[in-house]
């Protein structure tokens, strides 16, 4: 019977036939995902477009524009103009201390600079002053187009933010301690006056002036020198938690409109057999063409995202990992979705290579958040040794200067650390979670003696304050 | 009979006619390739180096002699037409012999003369590494060798090539192996100095047993023996073939003949059934192994291991393509199908259903692993395949191979020629994809065609026919393979728009009438200052005081800091980075001024740079290069805002304001300068440069326009993108120079958009946008880059009404 069968030519038909039956309904079961997912992608799309949220270069703009206001445009040009001058600012980069804050009545190498170039700076704090709070964002014509969207106006008013900070230094050292909060105040108020576009890169440029500002509050508070009245203004500054200022799902839309463009990705295109090979991606990308089951995926794991909670707090970072994860967006991985019908590669590879951007955003509010809260603690502190005349025991006893729990713990983890020094003149030390840096010597290393292990072994992308 | 026997001489003659179409198929094979290679691009180039490509008419000899002096002979019988002429076996395996060796010779000596023009053109390197050559040469020897004892030992043609490859491969993964574990160091060339020792050692060993075995095959064949009672029925047939013993008259059939599919597919399969189950399960174990070979998981040896197989596995599609039309029998079959009326058609799918069955196969392997395993493995190195492209991939690997092998008779030739051909067609319709942007149904359409070819020929074929329709035909198709996946970007092209001959005819008109000599540009440098010295003589860092000093004995005045060259009538070349500078420090004084209006000497200073910002606008306008009228238009723009802040409307009246107020509000001459920029950037000989590509136009890179279509329709553009644009912006300057209708502008502004930027990117956040333009929302620029890159993009802006109205106001108020 056996050998029959293995002689007979029907057998051999079907073993022939039967590889090409069974890849035929494979790629049935392709052309049905497809379809499927394609719609799935092109409601989607929709539905964000007529919530508000961004989908594509001309979207974005619109967003921009309804949320800003180009009243104080002409005012922002002109500064950044300005910044981009023959001026003298070559020179403060040859002074060897320049970049430092000091005292008054302290020696300060680069002091004579300082107050000769004055003047440049001042017009600069005063216009932004001037300018003052804004109910809309002052909005900067942005030529939009995908990641390669021009963006030099954010880029330059990092600028802005240093010219505020050096002239903080000079009239700290000078002592004139309310120019110098008008400074902090310039250096408050102009990264709150442009208007954000909802690109990571726009908010990571936000952030960095968040952490100029409070580093350099951090920094004066080692110099024992604001009064009562003048740490109750600065501590204006940082009173207000940045997350409320942060549209996460704006966030995570605006940078899943950039990548949708970039891979020219719109309503009503998606998963069409005409589509070339040559797709947006002509800036020497792969070209590949985006199968809609990736790209389903890559939407349900911006929806997924869009709708975390705990934004800035600790382990929101993980969070976004593990939504990440849970959509295969980690480590390169391209394996947990497989195209049947679709273009030549296994287009998550793309999409991956374009949205790394999610998981910076996220560590950096969480980071820029603790951060506020070190500032506030430490300005806190000093406020209580001024009205307690002694340094608190332990950080529950910010308490009576108003400070709750939560404004001196980072969350889930832990409380800042906290420690007095045995000499009085040396002041306490207040530092965040795996805090690694001395503040007083950015470049060197901190006395271990002083600091528990376990937090020495931590990250070094911490803050730590020394309040004299 | 000694070796100048005539009868040796034709033996040697008639090896050498066997041989010589090796030596050409693999001379013809050079040539394609550098057919190939040349036109790609330089990157291309470099990623595909030819740097050995002269090495493939030694070792292309080496691989398929063996099989084209034996294996062919066994396949058409004339190997066993040698017992009945009197001429001894190793006479023969000696001509043979001698033939391949000198074969080889030649080979090698073409290879060595051909490195000289090859070096010439830079494909090679000029000097050549005699270590690896040599090294080289000594395997080849081994090759040659072990090819023809492959060949003498097994009938199968297919089997000989496989395991005489491999034969000669040995020595080279055992000494591999070995260095491997350390135990031999010491190198020659791109070879161990043990691998080098190895082949020679083994070559007399090989030529033993290669003379051992050609003398068994040439001995006459034992008579075969009666049958005897005890053997079966089926043996007793077998055996009695003499006509003393006449076989048992055969029942008659219960059924006639069939030439169903079935039977054909029946009969392809026990053709080459171990060929086919050896080279099926290759295949389908490399592809099934992709997702894994392509994932971190596992150590790195292994993955090593797992891309070989992989490798193997795509070499095996092709050899299954190969052996479609070159199974053993394959041709005899055919004519046998022909004589009894199997259409063409139905031979076709018998021949082809089994590779495809098993192509089928290994794509369905890769699905389920995939889908199955796919998330117990780690991030992938490489993009994986589709199904579909895996398919598409491997489809015209076999049609190419398949059709390779109909149209070249000889199985060692196709062998070796049908997996560079498949990759050389992969390559070429690859490309089109992202070179042209070609869709991907026509490239499909294209990648089926050698199967259709086939299928086509196939009448010919089963007929034996070679005559000149059958190479018609293939001409025609690979025709249509070249020139297919090029229609569709090439009917976009056409229909893209151009300039039509009337306008062109009026532009070479105008341009003609031009000056014939330009003046000479003078440039913009940065003044030899205190700082500049500085830099250069203070390496580390200065105190503070000394610092101090310098500022304090630094000049506020703008030719401390910039120099415009040349006299005040002649044009400039702008230098952006020193002409933004210069409009910064004007706007810093002017921010500074309107803080303390009073301060006569802040008043002063700013004259002085709105001075130099005019003076850099006004020859800037005298520049033919389009884009210099474009900075220009940004230094005007910001000239006119800043005069215009509210705050310095009081300094209006001074004369460096109205002089400056004054030229902007000249609309004429502004136009007639950007007109001359215009027509001065067309030029009928456009200078073409790198690779026929159009890199400036009037001084503007060309690199950030036309992103929107593929790389390779950008170059077809590049003789008629100027054309078009000239006569784009000087409609712009028709319609805009009138002034009394801004409307009449857009229409205009709109078709440049979607010129550079393509119709896909909405005008309303392009840089021509209304939102962008000066006056309109606001008064300055944003994003100097933005205006930069496209020309015109600020022309005919409200900033130039709004200059007019601001000079007829200072008139009125003198």
């Amino acid at each position: 019977m056996m050998s029959k069968l293995f002689t007979s030519e029907g057998f051999y038909a079907n073993l022939v036939f039967a590889p090409i039956v069974a890849l035929g309904l494979v790629f049935g079961y392709g052309f049905m995902q497809r379809t499927t997912d394609s719609t799935w992608c092109n409601n989607r799309l929709l539905e964000l477009r007529d919530a508000g949220f961004p989908i594509d270069d001309r979207s974005l703009s619109q967003s921009v524009q309804a949320s800003t206001s180009p009243e104080h445009t002409d005012e922002l040009l002109l500064m950044l103009s300005a910044q981009k001058s023959f001026s003298s600012s070559g020179l403060s980069m040859k002074l060897p201390d320049s970049d430092e804050l000091v005292g008054k009545d302290e020696t300060w190498e680069a002091a004579a600079f300082m107050a000769e170039t004055s003047s440049d700076r001042s017009v600069v704090v005063k216009k932004i002053n001037a300018i003052g709070e804004l109910n809309q964002a002052i909005w900067v014509p942005v030529h939009f187009n995908a990641f390669n969207s021009m963006l030099p106006e954010y880029q330059q008013s990092r600028s802005l933010i240093r010219r505020c900070q050096e002239q903080f230094r000079h009239h700290f050292h000078e002592g004139d301690h309310e120019a110098a909060i008008d400074d902090l105040q310039a250096m408050d108020r102009i990264r709150k006056q442009i208007g954000k576009l909802p690109y990571a890169v726009v908010y990571l440029i936000d952030i960095a002036f968040l952490d100029v500002l409070h580093q350099t509050i951090g920094e004066s508070l080692a110099m024992d020198q604001w009064s009562e009245a003048e740490l109750e203004q600065i501590r204006d500054f940082v009173d207000q938690s940045i997350i409320g200022e942060y549209d996460w799902p704006m966030v995570v839309y605006g940078e899943q409109a950039a990548v949708l463009e970039t891979l020219g990705i719109h309503p009503g295109a998606i998963g069409s057999m005409s589509s070339r090979v040559h797709s947006g991606l002509s800036q020497g990308m792969a070209p590949v063409g985006i199968s809609p089951v990736h790209l389903r995926s890559f939407l349900e794991c911006g929806d997924d995202l869009a709708t975390l909670e705990n934004v800035g707090e600790d382990g929101f970072a993980s969070t976004i990992d593990e939504a990440m994860e849970k959509h295969g967006y980690k480590n390169r991985k391209t394996l947990d979705e497989v195209v049947i019908v679709g273009g030549p590669f296994a287009s998550q590879y793309a999409i991956d290579y374009l949205m790394s951007a999610w998981q910076a955003i996220g560590g950096a509010i969480t980071r820029a958040e603790m951060t506020r809260k070190a500032t506030l603690s430490a300005i806190a502190i000093k406020q209580y040794q001024l009205t307690q005349n002694e340094w608190p025991e332990k950080l529950s006893d910010l308490k009576s200067v108003g400070l709750t729990s939560a404004d001196y713990r980072h969350n889930s983890r832990s409380d800042f650390g906290y420690q007095r020094a045995q000499q009085r003149d040396e002041g306490v030390w207040l530092w965040t979670p795996g805090w690694i840096r001395s503040p007083a010597n950015p470049g060197g290393t901190w006395d271990t003696s002083t600091v528990p292990d376990d937090v020495i072994a931590g990250e070094n992308d911490r803050t730590a304050f020394q309040i004299r | 009979m000694n070796a100048k026997s005539p009868a040796f001489r034709a033996l040697i003659w008639k090896e050498a006619r066997q041989a010589a179409v090796l030596a050409v198929a693999g001379i013809a094979m050079v040539v394609v390739l550098l057919l190939a290679w040349l036109p790609l691009p330089e990157v291309a180039q470099r990623n595909l180096s030819l740097t050995y490509l002269p090495l493939i008419l030694p070792c292309l000899f080496a691989i398929g002699v063996g099989t084209i002096l034996v294996s062919q002979e066994k396949l058409t019988g004339t190997l066993d037409w040698f017992n009945t002429i009197p001429i001894s076996p190793s006479r023969v395996i000696t001509a043979k012999l001698i033939v391949a060796m000198a074969g080889l010779i030649v080979m090698w000596v073409l290879c060595a003369i051909s490195y000289v023009p090859l070096s010439w053109l830079y494909i090679t390197p000029s000097k050549i590494d005699w270590s690896t050559m040599s090294a080289t040469f000594c395997y080849s020897v081994l090759f040659v060798l072990c090819g023809f004892y492959a060949a003498w030992r097994f009938e199968n043609s297919f089997t000989c090539l496989i395991l005489g490859v491999v034969l000669a491969f040995l020595p080279l993964i055992a000494i591999t192996f070995l260095e491997e574990l350390r135990w031999i160091r010491p190198s020659y060339g791109n070879y161990s100095w043990w691998q080098v020792v190895l082949a020679i050692a083994i070559s007399p060993i090989m030529v033993y047993l290669l003379y051992r075995a050609g003398l068994r095959r040439l001995a006459p064949r034992a008579a075969p023996r009666p049958p005897s009672e005890l053997d079966s029925a089926n043996t007793r047939n077998e055996l009695s073939f003499d006509a003393w013993h006449p076989p048992q008259p055969v029942a008659s059939f219960a059924e006639p003949f069939r030439y169903r599919l079935t039977s054909l597919i029946w009969q392809s399969i026990h053709h080459n059934r171990k060929v086919l189950l050896g080279l099926g399960a290759v295949i389908v174990i490399g592809m099934t192994l992709f997702p894994i070979a392509s994932s971190s998981t596992g150590r790195r040896q292994d993955q090593g291991a797992l891309v070989s197989v992989m490798i193997v596995s795509v070499l095996s599609v092709s050899w299954l393509g190969v052996i479609a039309h070159h199974g053993d029998g394959s041709s005899n079959r055919m004519r046998f199908l022909a004589e009894r009326g199997v259409s063409p058609t139905k031979a076709w799918f018998g021949l082809h259903l089994i590779g495809l069955s098993i192509i089928a196969a290994a794509c369905t392997g890769y699905f389920i692993v995939l889908k199955t395993s796919a998330p117990n493995l780690d991030g992938g190195k490489l993009p994986l395949p589709s199904i579909s492209f895996l398919l598409v991939f491997l489809l015209i690997a076999y049609g190419v191979s398949q059709a390779t092998s109909q149209a070249i008779r000889i199985m060692a030739a196709s062998f070796l020629i049908a997996p560079i051909l498949s990759i050389l067609a992969i390559g070429w319709l690859a490309q089109f994809g992202p070179m042209y942007g070609s869709p991907l149904w026509i490239l499909l359409l294209t990648g089926l065609l050698p199967l259709a070819l086939t299928w086509w020929c196939m009448g010919d074929h089963m007929d034996g026919r070679r005559g000149l329709r059958f190479w018609v035909k293939f001409a025609v198709v690979i025709a249509l393979f070249s020139t297919l996946p090029f229609a569709p970007p090439y009917l976009q092209h056409l229909r893209f728009p151009k300039a039509s001959a009337d306008e062109l005819a009026a532009i070479q008109a105008e341009v003609a009438a031009l000056p014939k000599s330009r003046p000479r540009l003078s440039s913009i440098t940065r003044a030899s200052t205190v700082e500049d010295r500085l830099e250069l003589d203070v390496a580390n860092e200065l105190s503070g005081e000394q610092a101090a000093e310098i500022l304090r004995n630094q000049s506020t005045a703008p030719e401390y800091w910039i120099e415009l060259n040349g006299s005040d009538d002649q044009p400039l070349r702008a230098e952006l980075n020193l002409v933004v500078l210069a409009i910064g420090t004007m706007n810093l004084h002017a921010m500074k001024l309107a803080e303390d209006p009073t301060d006569q000497r802040l008043l002063e200073t700013y004259g002085d740079w709105v001075k130099l910002v005019n003076t850099l606008a006004r020859r800037l306008r005298m520049s033919h290069r389009l884009y210099d009228q474009n900075v220009a238009d940004l230094a005007e723009i910001e000239l006119l805002a800043t005069l215009s802040e509210p705050e310095l409307k009081e300094f209006l009246a001074e004369d460096f304001s109205a002089k400056a107020i004054n030229r902007i509000a000249d609309r004429d001459s502004r136009n007639r300068a950007r007109r001359h920029a215009v027509l001065s950037s067309w030029r009928k000989d456009q200078p073409v440069t790198e690779e026929g590509k159009l890199l400036f136009h009037g001084s503007f890179s060309v690199s950030n326009w036309f992103e929107y279509l593929p790389p390779g329709r950008r170059q077809w553009l590049a003789p008629d993108q100027n054309t078009l644009l000239v006569q784009y912006l000087l409609s712009l300057l028709e319609a805009g120079s009138d002034g009394s209708d801004r409307n009449a502008i857009e229409p205009t502004l709109r078709k440049i958009h979607v010129y550079l930027l393509g119709p896909d990117r909405p005008f309303e956040i392009g840089p021509y946008s209304p939102r962008f333009r000066a006056g309109n929302v606001t008064d300055r620029v944003a994003s100097h880059n933005t205006v930069l890159r496209f020309p015109g993009s600020q022309w005919f802006a409200p900033w130039e009404e709004n200059a007019v109205q601001l000079a007829q106001t200072i008139q009125e108020a003198k």
